[in-house]
């Protein structure tokens, strides 16, 4: 067999990989992250997180620890990867046509880390108020975490939401070189997740309330098929999707 | 499918008020190379009085054009040669070909692709929304003047010029067009029905039975186009592009911007043959009263673009550019996104041994619309995000 470049792959099967999926779907490696990022929740153990057995333990005799704060910025960015990667393709793949091909990879790289910015000052700040709130995983808690799935339904519904939805799709020129570029990408990118956080915090904060473990799981899961279905089908039913968030709530409050 | 259910209403109640049963909704065909008077009103729709001496309810003093019997816009409002020239119905992408109905909507209109006109969305649709003015040139008020409905006639006709011009000239297929989206309607008798895309395809269906006098294809010069072949599938790859948002006003606006040799799959595809060439102008976002632009390549200096129709590129109509501005809209702010095959004047400009492949001068031109005043039109900004170079 011949020998490419990249390992035993046959030199014609690597000219196909990138004909058919990399030059046409320049966001194969962000969905990549975001497969990982799904592998790793689902391995709790391997999670590089701080407190990787549940991010709702830890010391909380202080309001703030930089160890915590690191289990928890980790802990939310492999949210954020998992779940909001996926939904993020179209403007993934818009920052990349309107960029030079030499520098796409790159354009995206900064869309991603605006876009992320947004999502992990959310995180945090949750992160930092349960910590306040001594909040501890609990039955208690789980009904919180369902009040927080039913008040995702309802927003669901929102003309605000909607509204806050269309602008996550909203998008901006790009300067084509330098370091104006990489700002508009990176601007372009936090813009957006500012619009997504409006659009989808509420349900991003139900998961996390969740934890790890099947429970926490099965939450985002359904939130991230909640996010695909809504983007993927045309004109689609909000009050069936409010209606899946709401299953999820009663779900987690039988359990 | 609007048009069906207004014609049906219409004819039903020329019925009820003793008219003639056979009433249809005829088509204003701007575009017939053979009538001289082809751009001018029907006079049914700008004459002050009816026969009887009653005021005309059909003439609608707010346009800005053609009432006074005069051609409404100019001949290049009224080019659908680009149109019926192009060889797919969806776009081809991101900055490339906008093919004869655009990018494909999908849940939102603001994104990248969904966002690009289609040709003939942009001449003659939004041109002669533009030329005609007045209620014709908003979103909301359009359908206000009947004109309107016979200007939309006539973009469905050249919807079917376009599919018998060539056998290749084919409808999407996919079921998502086809069967995807139901649009709900009143019928003519206030009963709500719903229809699908795949409804409207065959013109002898007998629940639409639209009979168009003129289908043939009035572009002699599409004639020689070969039909043979496929599509060529290129991913369209950009080149260069504009830094700064560009403010366009009453007088002309130049830009310029640099370009690079394609680096990606395009230098490969290509390989050494000359690729399509697009202009596309991208976020274009304002309010006010909507204009057009006329968009010139590479003009010397010191000389008016109008001299040089050789290097004239497209019109830019501005019309749904208030709607495709507001954040809280379909667009959510995107603006407008036009993409110009500006393949024949690169073509040109290389015969002369005058294309620079690192450079281009962009000129924006107002048009008529776009002269008056701006304390005529207040409130009126125009600004484009970015101007960019696609090779596809």
């Amino acid at each position: 067999m011949l020998r490419g470049k990249v390992g035993v792959m046959p030199p014609g099967l690597l000219a196909l990989a990138r004909e058919r999926v990399a030059w046409p779907h320049p966001e194969w490696w962000a969905l990549t992250v975001s497969g990982a990022a799904w592998l790793l929740i689902a391995m709790p153990d391997t999670v590089v997180a701080a407190d990787p057995l549940n991010h709702l333990h830890g010391a909380r005799s202080v309001w703030f620890d930089a160890s915590g704060a690191v289990g928890h910025a980790g802990d939310w960015l492999l949210m954020i990867a998992a779940m909001m990667f996926p939904l993020s393709v179209p403007s993934i793949q818009t920052t990349a046509a309107r960029s030079l091909w030499r520098r796409r990879h790159r354009a995206i790289a900064c869309w991603l880390v605006g876009y992320t910015t947004p999502w992990l000052i959310l995180g945090l700040t949750v992160s930092i108020l349960t910590r306040q709130l001594s909040f501890e995983p609990s039955p208690a808690s789980e009904g919180v975490a369902a009040l927080a799935f039913i008040a995702a339904g309802l927003w669901q519904m929102a003309p605000a939401r909607a509204r806050a939805l269309r602008r996550c799709h909203r998008t901006q020129p790009l300067a084509p070189t330098g370091w104006r570029a990489n700002y508009d990408c990176l601007r372009y990118g936090s813009n957006t997740g500012v619009h997504c956080v409006a659009s989808c915090g509420v349900l991003m904060v139900a998961c996390w309330l969740l934890g790890h473990g099947s429970l926490g799981l099965a939450g985002m899961v359904t939130a991230t098929l909640v996010g695909l279905a809504e983007r993927y089908t045309i004109r689609p039913d909000q009050r069936r999707l409010a209606g899946a968030l709401a299953l999820q709530a009663i779900v987690v409050a039988a359990i | 499918m609007y048009l069906l259910h207004f014609e049906r209403t219409v004819a039903a109640t020329i019925v009820q008020l003793g008219g003639p049963a056979e009433w249809a909704l005829p088509y204003w065909n701007y575009s017939d190379t053979v009538n001289p008077n082809a751009r001018r009103i029907p006079a049914a729709f700008r004459e002050r009085t009816m026969p009887d001496g009653r005021p005309n309810p059909l003439r609608v003093e707010q346009r800005d054009a053609g009432n006074d019997g005069a051609p409404v816009g100019e001949p290049e409002d009224v080019d659908v040669c680009g149109a019926l020239g192009k060889r797919r119905f969806v776009a081809q992408g991101v900055g490339g070909d906008p093919g004869f109905g655009g990018g494909q909507t999908g849940f939102n209109h603001g994104r990248g692709f969904a966002s690009i006109a289609g040709e003939v969305e942009r001449v003659p649709h939004g041109s002669m929304h533009v030329a005609v003015g007045g209620f014709m040139s908003g979103f909301d008020t359009a359908g206000l003047d009947p004109l309107f409905w016979l200007h939309h006639c006539n973009i469905d006709r050249l919807w079917e010029v376009w599919r018998r011009r060539d056998p290749a000239n084919v409808d999407p297929t996919q079921p998502l067009w086809l069967t995807g989206v139901s649009f709900p309607f009143h019928d003519q008798n206030g009963q709500v029905v719903t229809h699908t895309s795949s409804q409207f395809v065959n013109l002898a269906d007998r629940r639409l039975e639209y009979k168009y006098e003129d289908v043939s294809n009035p572009c002699v010069e599409l004639e020689t186009v070969p039909t043979e072949g496929e599509v060529t599938e290129r991913r369209p790859e950009m080149v260069g592009a504009t830094f700064q948002p560009i403010q366009l006003g009453e007088a002309p606006t130049v830009t310029e911007l640099s370009m690079a040799q394609p680096s990606g799959p395009m230098l490969e595809t290509l390989a050494g043959a000359a690729p399509e060439v697009y202009l596309n102008v991208e976020n274009i976002t304002g309010s006010g009263k909507p204009a057009s632009y006329a968009v010139y390549l590479n003009v010397p200096e010191g000389d008016e673009p109008e001299q040089h129709p050789e290097l004239f590129a497209g019109i830019l109509p501005m019309f749904g550019l208030d709607e495709a501005s507001q954040a809280d809209a379909d667009h959510a702010g995107s603006g407008l996104h036009y993409t110009l095959d500006i393949t024949p004047v690169v073509r040109r400009l290389e015969e002369r041994q005058s294309w620079d492949p690192q450079t281009v001068r962009v000129s924006f031109v107002p048009r008529r619309s776009a002269r008056e005043p701006i304390r005529e039109t207040p409130g009126r900004t125009i600004q484009v995000g970015r101007v960019s170079v696609y090779v596809g």
